[in-house]
């Protein structure tokens, strides 16, 4: 059986899958977060160097990993709708945006926490520290910008060109730890090296991880959502939700 | 298991206020995206409620009477003005 991907650009049909969607993401966030806590907390032993400074490291990690992802996540959305011109494609870009500054802002703060400690210092100037702030502001940029523009589809537009010229940013905070002398330490788990953690860290991270994935999907789709009826709000469609009383 | 007591628990071995700090900001981030989603979407569901009442069954009575005064209000102008026409024409 062939399924009709085109079905799903329309927003009234993506609408109602969005709507199936989170209670599933939500449900399975909320069990991944307690296993993951569990491991973290009770199961992780202390670490031989950093003591117990080191379980920041199940929020920072997946906090930096999801601030990056769902950057490119949200440009690809948003050149998608610049070129094809789908508003869904535009709408989900929008949704996403919010979700990657909170956990590019939990990034920074938990490093900060974490530097402060370890290296004696809140905060430093270096290609790792300072690539992840400018991601923030690209985040911030990129809302305030569609929140200034009146017209939704002019927004989309302006929205995306912010979106794909940040991209650049990304493989610079990737690598920036390999490019230039930092004091943030490389990465901890990489494609073609064994991990450099602990097997059970590194499984209490991973769920961690998988966690912080089911809880950004389901809350882009639950925004994704709102964004939908605030456009749509003029169709057929939702003029029948609306007399059903389903909103 | 790692923790003999909740006191040692909060301490984290000295780094209490570091691993918390994170913890709990992260909780509060987290606790505020959700809060501010669902007042959005109450806020659109009561905005369209609004929207609701003035088309639907309550109101539409007195639409229709509205409709129906400015109906016969326009009736009224084109049979004064089919009138002065007529009269027009006449001289």
């Amino acid at each position: 059986m062939a399924i009709n991907w085109y079905k799903y650009a329309s927003p009234a049909s993506f609408y109602t899958l969005a709507g199936k969607m989170v209670p599933l993401f939500t449900i399975l966030a909320i069990g991944l977060l307690v296993i993951g806590l569990y491991i973290g907390f009770f199961v992780a032993p202390t670490d031989f160097q950093q003591g117990e400074a080191y379980r920041i490291i199940f929020i920072h990690v997946p906090a930096a990993w999801m601030s990056m992802f769902l950057y490119v996540v949200m440009a690809c959305w948003a050149g998608i709708g610049l070129a094809f011109n789908t508003r869904l494609s535009s709408m989900m870009a929008t949704a996403i945006a919010p979700t990657g500054a909170m956990f590019t802002f939990l990034a920074l703060w938990t490093g900060s926490l974490w530097g402060k400690p370890m290296w004696g210092t809140w905060w430093v100037w270096d290609a790792r520290l300072t690539s992840e702030l400018i991601l923030l502001f690209l985040y911030i940029g990129f809302m305030s910008l569609q929140a200034a523009i009146d017209d939704p589809r002019r927004a989309d537009k302006a929205g995306a060109i912010i979106a794909l010229v940040g991209v650049i940013n990304i493989p610079i905070i990737y690598f920036s730890v390999q490019w230039w002398n930092t004091l943030h330490q490389g990465a901890s788990v990489s494609v073609n090296q064994a991990p450099t953690m602990a097997s059970v860290m590194l499984t209490g991270m991973m769920v961690m991880v998988l966690a912080s994935w089911m809880y950004s999907i389901a809350v882009i789709l639950k925004r994704v959502r709102i964004i939908i009826l605030e456009r749509e709000s003029h169709t057929a469609w939702v003029a029948e939700l609306r007399k059903k009383g389903a909103l | 298991m790692n923790w003999s007591s909740w006191s040692e628990f909060f301490a984290m071995g000295g780094y209490g206020i570091y691993v918390w700090g994170s913890y709990l900001v992260t909780l509060i981030c987290v606790m505020s995206e959700v809060l501010l989603i669902s007042r959005r979407h109450r806020t659109l569901s009561k905005t369209y409620g609004l929207i609701h009442d003035s088309y639907g069954k309550e109101n539409s009575d007195k639409e229709v009477l509205i409709n129906t005064e400015i109906d016969s209000l326009n009736n009224e102008k084109q049979s004064v003005k089919a009138a002065s026409s007529t009269e027009e024409i006449e001289k």
